[in-house]
């Protein structure tokens, strides 16, 4: 027995409520155990994992878009931000006085500054937010215009190649004082350079960071920051030029350091990071060369489009809109000279931009097609056997139906005409009659079903599909229908609708033997990570079945129009190498409330159209030419379209050596 | 049959120093392993502290039980000078002055006044000719035998110190004797001590905060980073505890440790560190060897010849058990935060040697019972 040994035995009973206790402490703190380890275990280390395992995302960088040469149009570049976290900023008023004094902050920034730090510094939570006390430092880059610059030695300062401004290398001067300036620090960030700036902007499109709404709707793909491509090419091929996210995930410890997850045990082991996939490269069909030139050949309208397309291919070698805009420029010049901005923006920036839709892409806008839609008429007369070339009529000027005088755009008539001159000459008369018999809806097959317009060409940037009306049609939207309306559609007025992108590939498919291609503004799309390249085939979309002969008395109908004296295009004509093609004046009276007295008679003019092809023997590019309310087509689209033929022309020289002689004379025997 | 049993080297003595070297020898690896994680080498300095503790445990062990009898007065009245002069002299940390400072060593005079106090108690209730149990009046001088050094610890402040020696004092005190009356009423002062405490701030605010972090705790993750600070400690060790499953995740494998989440790793929280590596097996294996170490110095204690060993064993028993029941009571967030070590596996030498002490009288009273 225990304390039986001698006087003790009082203790007996409190040991053993001793040892009760003793037990029952020790079950309490193993049940304790039991629960902290065997039930909650997983629980608790799942908490250890998300908390100190941190998840950083990796951004891809955005492919490039290039022109057909592979010259940069749109690419990411990495610009700096001077930021600053409140908390660490130990003496706000110095350390911005003397960013003041390095020439980074101007006196409003550094008051601005200093505002932003003295009020978050007192905030609980906001002094440990990062704030950013500048975007956009200069740095290696014209803040201007994004070139790389040159380092002049002797003033120590950075000189622009492009536009001649000088500045001073602030992102360098930060650095080499940041030891002075706790809590400030340098970020990089990639953004958005378009060197060809306004130039190509339609076609190539811009991007901008995703909204919260957005970001909601992609289920995780997008995150805030992220930028997605708005319009044009950006936009069409956005998940190709964007490339996948990698995921840096490592441990944090308690001080803040980083661990690798491999130098854990598992399931720490496990985490893995995975680097981004880089966006692909895709090169685009553009030529700069005839993109120049038709971007200056409009600049002198205030609105307008060109699109060219090489008629064997449907590659798009120029789609050009007016007036353009500029994206991604959103650097401000820092202290320096301020940089003049090239002579191509110069000239866009001679228009009021703003009133005049910048941001459309006017060669995929439709518009009423005017005269340019004869060809379609006559395709389909001829095939439909209510014309020939030697049917002639006589045009007085009008011509009377059902009590209508439908207007003939010449006053006093064309007299006795056949078909090609109609062609040349444009005379309405002569399509009113061949509307009236063809009727609405056989001249809406044929505009449609076998040329495409009315519909969507497939092109990869978003487009208007325009409209070619049909007796249905006015029956569904006007809510009754005249025999008239024929009249007006066969000459492209009325309620015609068609983008200057589908007409040049109407036009190019009566050019190269019936073949309606898709036309695409892609060439290939150039994977970095496995260096594999994917061209961009051909497609034709459709064969159009029309007898060769019916497509000849067509093309010389638009060889007389530029290249016969009277043509309505003949003041456009290139002796040296004809090209040929169909002029357009579209009626298109707009009224625009709170417009100005200036704007108001330009929206009172005719839409100018010309949409030929060039050469006039073996064609190789179709051009469309559109100024809206530019006027008479043959006065104001035409000479367009001639500037873009003789880039090309410039450009190809040799392979029309032996076009250059005896050209009319054989001209029709030989036109393809 | 123990009562049979007069070889001065029972079994109970036997089994005490096993489990206490055990005990150590599980110290210095686990505090080994902790180093590993910091690049530190505390378990070397630990070897030196293992090293006296043994010896003083040895030669506390060996000296005649009279001797403490009649030294305790000066025992006592050290300790509490100390505790006098260290709340004067003593050393700033972490806003409390608990230590002194001798050249590279320090020394914690609280971790001395437990055993101090024991001896006070023992002698105390081994001179009054004991009644069948005492009043309140009669137990006054005990009480502040034991309210004296508690409320100059508490002063320091070191409220997890402070509350062992008033654990440890009643433990005494029930185990002499108390009448039920004298023991409600005592707890009712108590119970009405602690508000007034909180409400006059004797309670420190950081000790408040541990308190509503202890009520607030429940697994949940911290809601701000701000707030992690004050949350850290007791929630991580939780997660630490936790994150060793059954069977541990290996020496040297401890993740919380590892990413410095338990800045106190190898001091008042090396038992999350330990259960982290050895998981529930171990940590019971661990509890396992704790209750043979305190079973075998109740045996002792209740075997020992006279009063005054008795109750000094008793006592000496109590300081680890209370100790080791708070420290891991609170790793397991079952009490708030009250900073205190776990006998014979934290780090350091005051704690250590005062350790060794209690486990010496113990054995000072089994080995010394067949002689009178």
């Amino acid at each position: 027995m225990i304390g039986g040994h001698d006087g003790f035995i009082e203790y007996r009973t409190h040991f053993r409520w001793a040892v009760l206790l003793v037990l029952l402490a020790f079950s309490v703190l193993a049940l304790r155990l039991f629960q902290v380890q065997i039930i909650d275990g997983k629980k608790y280390e799942t908490l250890a994992m998300v908390s100190h395992v941190v998840r950083n995302r990796i951004q891809p960088a955005r492919g490039s878009i290039l022109d057909r040469e592979g010259n940069v149009l749109a690419t990411d570049v990495e610009v700096a931000d001077l930021a600053l976290v409140p908390h660490y900023v130990r003496d706000p008023a110095t350390e911005i006085a003397r960013l003041k004094d390095l020439g980074v902050f101007t006196a409003d920034e550094a008051a601005k500054v200093t505002d932003m730090v003295t009020q978050s510094k007192t905030d609980k939570k906001k002094r440990f937010h990062r704030l950013t006390a500048k975007r956009n430092l200069v740095g290696s880059r014209c803040p201007d215009d994004l070139t790389v610059m040159n380092f002049d030695a002797s003033t120590g300062r950075l000189v622009c190649p492009k536009c001649g401004g000088t500045q001073m290398d602030q992102r360098a001067v930060i650095q080499a004082h940041l030891h002075e300036l706790p809590g400030f620090s340098l970020q990089s960030r990639m953004v958005r350079w378009y060197p060809a700036r306004g130039l190509t902007s339609h076609a190539v499109g811009f991007v901008n960071e995703v909204s919260a709404a957005e970001v909601e709707r992609s289920e995780g793909r997008l995150r805030p920051g992220d930028v997605v491509g708005r319009s044009g090419i950006e936009r069409a091929l956005d998940d190709t030029l964007r490339g996948a996210p990698g995921e840096d995930v490592f441990v944090r410890s308690a001080g803040g350091r980083r661990v690798e997850p491999r130098d854990l045990p598992e399931p720490f082991r496990d985490l893995t990071s995975t680097p981004p996939v880089a966006g692909k490269d895709v090169t685009l069909t553009i030529d700069m060369n005839l993109q120049q030139a038709a971007a200056t050949a409009l600049a002198r309208y205030r609105s307008g489009a060109v699109v060219a397309l090489d008629v064997d291919t449907g590659e798009v070698l120029a789609m050009v809109s007016q007036p353009t805009f500029e994206a991604g420029r959103r650097i401000v010049p820092g202290a320096g000279t301020p940089a003049k901005p090239p002579a191509s923006v110069r000239a866009e920036s001679s228009v009021d931009s703003k009133a005049y839709a910048p941001m459309m892409n006017k060669a995929v806008e439709a518009y009423p097609p005017g005269s340019t839609f004869k060809i379609v008429t006559t395709i389909a007369a001829l095939v439909e056997g209510m014309a020939a070339e030697d049917l002639e009529m006589t045009c007085p000027g009008f011509y009377l139906f059902r009590g209508h005088k439908f207007r003939c755009f010449k006053r006093y008539g064309h007299g006795k005409i056949a078909l090609v001159d109609a062609i040349s000459k444009s005379c309405d008369t002569y399509f009113y009659i061949l509307g009236e018999q063809l009727g609405i809806d056989t001249l809406a097959h044929w505009a449609r079903d076998v040329f495409g317009l009315g519909e969507s060409t497939g092109i990869e940037i978003s487009e208007r599909v325009g409209l070619v009306p049909t007796e249905r049609w006015y029956m569904r939207h006007r809510h009754q229908y005249q025999p008239g309306f024929a009249l007006n559609t066969a000459v492209g007025q009325g309620d015609v609708r068609v983008t200057p992108l589908a007409m040049a590939r109407a036009y190019a498919a009566v050019v190269n033997g019936g073949r309606l291609m898709r036309p695409h503004l892609v060439r290939s799309i150039h994977d970095a990570v496995s260096g594999s390249v994917t061209s961009v085939a051909p497609e034709v979309q459709r064969l159009i079945d029309v007898p060769d002969d019916f497509l000849d008395l067509a093309m010389r109908g638009m060889y007389g129009a530029v290249n016969t004296e009277d043509g309505t295009a003949s003041s456009a004509a290139l002796p040296e190498l004809p090209f040929a093609g169909k002029t357009g004046t579209a009626q298109a009276r707009e009224r625009r409330p709170g417009v100005g007295a200036d704007m108001a008679a330009w929206l009172q003019q005719d839409h100018a159209w010309f949409v030929g092809y060039g050469p006039a023997k073996r064609p190789r590019v179709a051009v469309a030419a559109f100024v809206e309310h530019g006027g008479f087509g043959g006065a104001e689209a035409a000479p367009v379209a001639r500037k873009v033929f003789e880039a090309y022309y410039a450009a190809h020289a040799d392979e029309f050596a032996d076009l250059w002689q005896g050209f009319e004379e054989d001209f029709l025997e030989v036109v393809r | 049959m123990i009562g049979r049993d007069t070889h001065p080297f029972s079994r109970a003595v036997w089994s005490t120093s096993v489990a206490l070297v055990v005990i150590v020898i599980l110290g210095l690896i686990n505090l080994s392993n902790a180093a590993s994680y910091t690049g530190e080498s505390f378990h070397q300095t630990q070897v030196i502290w293992v090293v006296l503790g043994l010896l003083i445990a040895a030669a506390v062990a060996a000296i005649d039980m009279r001797f403490f009898e009649q030294l305790s007065p000066i025992f006592y009245g050290g300790a509490v000078l100390l505790l006098i002069l260290v709340l004067i002299f003593g050393r700033d940390i972490n806003f409390s002055r608990r230590w002194f400072s001798l050249g590279d060593v320090s020394i914690q005079p609280s971790e001395f006044a437990k055993p101090a106090v024991v001896l006070m108690l023992a002698r105390f209730f081994h001179g009054e000719r004991n009644p069948e149990s005492y009043t309140l009046r009669m137990l006054l001088p005990a009480l502040g035998y034991v309210a004296a050094p508690a409320a100059l610890i508490m002063m320091q402040p070191d409220l997890g110190t402070s509350l062992v020696v008033i654990a440890v004092g009643f433990s005494v005190m029930f185990f002499e004797g108390i009448r039920l009356r004298s023991f409600l009423a005592l707890l009712g002062i108590i119970l009405l001590l602690v508000p007034l405490a909180w409400e006059l701030d004797i309670i420190q605010p950081y000790q408040k905060e541990r308190v509503r972090t202890w009520l607030t705790m429940s697994g949940a993750r911290p809601e701000a980073r701000e707030d992690a600070d004050t949350r850290m400690q007791p929630e991580q060790a939780l997660w630490a505890v936790g994150s060793g499953g059954a069977l541990g995740r290996g020496g040297q494998q401890a993740v919380q440790s590892r990413l410095r989440y338990l800045p106190e790793m190898h001091n008042d929280y090396i038992l999350a560190s330990f259960a982290e590596e050895r998981g529930f097996v171990g940590c019971l294996a661990l509890l396992a060897v704790y209750l043979a170490l305190i079973y075998s110095m109740l045996v002792l204690a209740i075997r020992a010849r006279e009063r005054f060993a008795v109750l000094v064993s008793v006592g000496a028993t109590a300081i680890v058990f209370w100790q080791v029941v708070f420290n891991v009571g609170m790793v397991l967030g079952i009490f708030p935060v009250v900073g205190l070590t776990l006998p014979f596996l934290s780090y350091g030498g005051s704690s250590m040697i005062s350790g060794m002490i209690a486990v010496g009288l113990t054995l000072n009273a089994g080995i010394h019972r067949g002689q009178v």
